[in-house]
């Protein structure tokens, strides 16, 4: 963008960014040797809905004792249809919905090693654009989380970035775009999605690109939406069945800011990982994600012991104390492709 | 009247040196390691700088995070091959706001070196920890040698670690 100064991103996060993203090819590439990598793009682009079988399950690798566990159920929004949910579990369970964050509770005296929880659903999940925005009450959109602050830093680069733009839609694409090219992305690391220290490094995941984003628009008086969920492969990666682990690492955020009279989508992190997808992501989100959450800060029914960053995956507490992920429980999605509509 | 002039001077003096938040000063490479008082385990406040009397790791971990507990065994590991006595380790809990969660953490994951609760402005500011795994190597003269930002693997571990003992 002209009128930028030049990025010097910190040797931290260019060693870790060059590390991760050499690692995520890798990670990636075909067992054909010579063969192109096919990454994300046009033809992700091209889809209007995909339709998936889900089977969200909660593993316990302990046993424990008086232990509370909140699991995630699938948002329903005019992008993401849930059909056939289904749960089955071990232990009590009540389902608490809310208007945002829907959660199946489970509480019990004594757990064992094993299934705890398996949530069964079809989704049809549609490709997200900018729309109409209706009926919605953008006023509360306004309210920034804990994590989300602007300092003088941010505040310089704002004002440069947005200069003397008035229209609320090109300051978003403005900003966009600054952010994407401000900041490397981070793999196989959990964040904690804080703005100004995501600005002072150059680097981060989805949360951290969305703390800045986000806090830079509402210091602009733009409303912006948090929503948090998960990511599934790509088209050129999609098995017609897998498997993802719900977890810190696969946790995905997106935005929607109100603008002009209309709600428009934004994913900076994937356009930042993926070229081909860089002008897409403005206002527009692929269709390989599941929505679980929305907003930063969030405590459930019933109440957890510590306010919640996201809740795009099971929180589990025993003795009142957040359970080690990895070592007590772990949370993965089975997924089955049922249909692609293009 | 100049009395007065003095006094006031030196108060202003004064405040700006008591309005200084701890923070002030961060964690940055070829630079002292900053410190703090912390709560252990037992919720016991501990002077972190006293640990640090030999080359030390200092690791940032929280509890949701799968890979820090993978990091975790490869430096009960470390701890094995090079002795307590030669690398300290300290693990600090970003997650976690008193020694409730720390006491969990290290039960469940069943190692003995130290571990702090870190879930505090202080503490987040200075180390700008946003992200975790970090680790951090001291060396003996307490200056940050090197941070790392991401997952390790036990050779680079290793080899950190010599750097830092040599």
């Amino acid at each position: 963008m002209p009128g930028l100064p030049e990025l010097h991103i910190s040797r931290r996060a260019f060693i870790a960014g060059a590390l991760a993203t050499a690692g995520a090819l890798l990670a990636k590439r075909p067992d054909s040797v010579g063969e192109p990598l096919a990454l994300p793009g046009e033809s992700d682009t091209r889809i209007e809905a995909l339709t998936y079988k889900i089977r969200y399950l909660t593993e316990f690798y302990t046993a424990d004792q008086a232990v509370r566990v909140w699991i995630p159920l699938p948002a329903v929004d005019p992008n993401q249809e849930i059909t056939n949910l289904a749960i089955e579990s071990r232990y009590p369970y009540t389902v608490n919905r809310a208007s945002d964050n829907s959660a199946v509770y489970i509480e019990a005296d004594g757990t064992q090693k094993g299934t705890c929880a398996s949530v069964r659903f079809t989704m049809r999940r549609k490709t997200t654009r900018i729309t109409e925005a209706k009926d919605i009450d953008v006023a509360r959109y306004l309210k920034l989380s804990e994590w989300e602050k602007w300092d003088e830093a941010i505040v310089k680069f704002i004002d440069m970035v947005v200069g003397g733009e008035t229209d609320p839609v090109r300051i978003g694409k403005r900003i966009y775009d600054a952010v994407v090219a401000h900041t490397a992305y981070v793999h196989q690391v959990c964040s904690r999605g804080v703005s100004v220290l995501a600005f002072e490094d150059k680097s981060g995941r989805s949360d951290d690109f969305h703390a800045m984003f986000r806090t830079m628009l509402v210091y602009k008086a733009i409303p912006v939406k948090w929503e948090q969920g998960v990511l599934l492969p790509y088209h050129p990666t999609l098995n017609k069945k897998g498997t993802v682990e719900a977890d810190c690492i696969n946790s995905h955020s997106w935005l929607r800011f109100y603008a002009g009279g209309k709600t428009i989508p934004v994913d900076l992190a994937e356009g930042k990982r993926w070229p081909g997808l860089r002008e897409f992501c403005f206002g527009g989100l692929t269709a390989n994600r599941i929505k679980f959450s929305t907003g930063r800060g969030l405590t459930l029914n019933p109440p957890q012991s510590e306010i919640l960053n996201t809740f795009s995956y099971t929180h589990a507490e025993a003795d009142g104390v957040p359970m080690t992920y990895g070592h007590n429980y772990r949370t993965f999605i089975k997924y089955e492709l049922l249909r692609k509509e293009v | 009247m100049t009395v007065r002039l003095y006094i006031t001077a030196l108060l202003l003096l004064l405040s700006i040196f008591i309005a200084v938040p701890a923070y002030a000063v961060s964690m940055k490479e070829g630079q002292a390691f900053p410190v703090f008082t912390m709560a252990d385990e037992n919720d016991k406040m501990v002077d972190v700088g006293q640990l640090i009397d030999r080359p030390t790791i200092v690791y940032f971990t929280h509890n949701s995070c799968h890979y820090c507990t993978q990091v975790i065994a490869l430096l009960k590991r470390a701890e094995a091959k090079f002795g307590a006595k030669t690398i300290g380790i300290i693990g600090i809990n970003v997650m976690a706001k008193d020694g409730k969660m720390v006491r969990r953490y290290k039960r469940d994951l069943g190692f003995q070196f130290p571990m702090f609760a870190g879930n505090r402005e202080d503490v987040l500011s200075t180390y700008k920890i946003n992200y975790v795994p970090v680790l951090v190597f001291i060396d003996s003269e307490k200056r940050v040698k090197k941070i790392i930002g991401h997952y390790i693997h036990e050779d680079e571990l290793h080899g950190y670690i010599r750097e830092v003992i040599k």
